[in-house]
């Protein structure tokens, strides 16, 4: 009787009852299980961190090694010194907290992103590095809010769209922050489709939006050869803080171009990139605790990512007005909205407005373009706030 | 709750001056203008190279290829009645046996 009585008090509903917090964390995981589902918003992202914030809010005793904070350790025991293992979830996080992660994730999205059109129009780089503004305003609104300069940082790079950017640097500069963060990257690259198109018809006038774009040349494969590595050497010679996500990024895309390692490429955008992003999410995903989640600062986290995404979208778009006031061949503003690095949905979110213009005007190909140099312009933003911030 | 509770603190640490103190503008505006330098570089880079190819493509030529096929012209499974029409058309019009 005894057993049942102490195995009772072990289970999830009596340790829930000191902390019922952890019940909303488990609805809040539900929650993004269901927006998957149900509306097909990144389901291969919110599944999985969904089905991670609710394995991860199950309360259990604390002397029980079973969460991802669980790691191995050290201890004396009777004058000896004995390694403690720690949990499974604990070895699946070390890819999260290590920032593993993300740069496979890096190597997976260059096998995969053809550059194609950004090298016939290479101009439309540009609107890549103008949407960075929104990280570097957010990480000004964040140090406002009284945010450490490091925590600062982790919280503007949301503002690039780009999941796997904000949690390696977060991982660099705040990792207590770094399920909030994540969570809050992933959500907006989720709600692209959601917050891009009102902030687009805002700042462009229906003539704008009207322009078609001539189509994109062909490029030859030498080029698309050169261009990983020598983007690699301008990025990582500027920026060398950058070196892991930009260069795994383009090996991945040499490894696509290069056309004798085709399997490698085929491993890395198809198998590896699933794997890890399994792993990625539901690590993220059960790293959240109700006791670290659910604060103020996370409050202010979401808030300062919504309007770190929404200023990178203008930053896109009104550069690109800027730049047709010098330019014979006007460019379509609306695919300055692509500058944002949520690779492809903010290049489709361009498409879907174009079209709502004009159904015969195709914009994604063009908006690929920004699309990619936002990757590769919020990898550079990441890569200079780590050395500048970094202690 | 502690997001009620420690809200009114939060809201208290709001200030223009952990701005400055942190030397928030001058890494703001050194960060933007390095993006920007990098991928104005990029963009430069890539505005030269089909120069620096025509050049290279004259010591080295580049090995006549064929143009790759693209991906919609390529008959995919499924497809098959649409070939079978697209061949009935020219049988047609070619007038054949």
């Amino acid at each position: 009787m005894d057993i049942l009585f102490e195995f009772l008090r072990s289970t999830g509903f009596a340790l829930m009852a000191d902390a019922p917090e952890h019940l909303l964390m488990i609805i809040i995981g539900l929650v993004f299980i269901t927006l998957g589902i149900v509306k097909h918003y990144e389901p291969l992202l919110l599944v999985p961190i969904g089905m991670g914030v609710v394995v991860g809010n199950i309360p259990v005793m604390s002397n029980m090694s079973l969460t991802v904070y669980d790691s191995a350790r050290v201890v004396l025991e009777n004058g000896e010194i004995v390694i403690k293992p720690g949990s499974v979830l604990s070895y699946l996080y070390f890819g999260v907290a290590q920032g593993i992660f993300p740069p496979l994730i890096f190597l997976g999205i260059g096998a995969m992103t053809d550059f194609s059109t950004m090298l016939s129009n290479p101009r439309l780089v540009l609107l890549g590095a103008a949407a960075q503004i929104g990280v570097f305003l957010t990480f000004l609104g964040a140090l406002w809010m009284g945010f450490a300069d490091t925590e600062a940082g982790s919280i503007g790079i949301i503002g690039g769209a780009d999941g796997p950017t904000a949690i390696f640097l977060s991982t660099q500069l705040a990792p207590h922050l770094l399920g909030a963060i994540a969570i809050a990257a992933y959500s907006y690259m989720a709600l692209v489709p959601v917050i891009q198109p009102p902030i687009m018809k805002l700042l462009t006038t229906r003539e704008e939006r009207l322009i078609r774009m001539a189509p994109p040349r062909n490029v030859s494969k030498r080029e698309r050869i050169i261009f990983p590595v020598a983007a690699f050497l301008i990025c990582a010679m500027i920026a060398p803080a950058s070196l892991v996500l930009i260069g795994m990024l383009f090996f991945g895309n040499l490894m696509k171009e290069c056309g004798v390692t085709e399997r490698l490429a085929n491993t890395a955008r198809h198998a590896l990139i699933d794997i890890v992003t399994i792993l990625l999410g539901f690590c993220v995903g059960a790293s959240t605790k109700a006791d670290t989640f659910l604060k103020a600062d996370s409050l202010l986290i979401f808030a300062l990512g919504a309007v770190s995404f929404a200023i990178a979208t203008a930053g896109g778009v009104l550069f690109a007005k800027f730049m047709n006031l010098f330019l014979k061949d006007k460019i379509n503003p609306l695919i300055g909205a692509a500058g944002v690095s949520a690779v492809p949905d903010s290049a489709r979110v361009v498409q879907m407005v174009g079209q709502a213009e004009d159904p015969n005007n195709h914009l994604l190909m063009h908006a690929m373009a920004p699309n990619v140099a936002g990757v590769i312009g919020s990898a550079v933003a990441a890569g200079v706030l780590w050395s500048v911030l970094a202690k | 709750m502690s997001v009620l509770a420690n809200s009114a603190e939060t809201i208290s640490r709001f200030n223009l001056q952990n701005i400055i103190d942190a030397r928030g503008y001058a890494i703001a505006i050194t960060g933007m203008s390095i993006v920007f330098v990098a991928l104005s570089l990029i963009s430069l880079f890539l505005a030269l190279l089909p120069r620096m190819l025509r050049v290279l493509s004259k010591v080295f030529p580049e090995p006549a290829s064929q143009p790759a096929a693209p991906p919609l012209a390529r008959v995919r499974a499924g497809d098959d009645e649409i070939v079978a029409a697209i061949g009935a058309a020219l049988h047609r019009h070619h007038g054949g046996p």
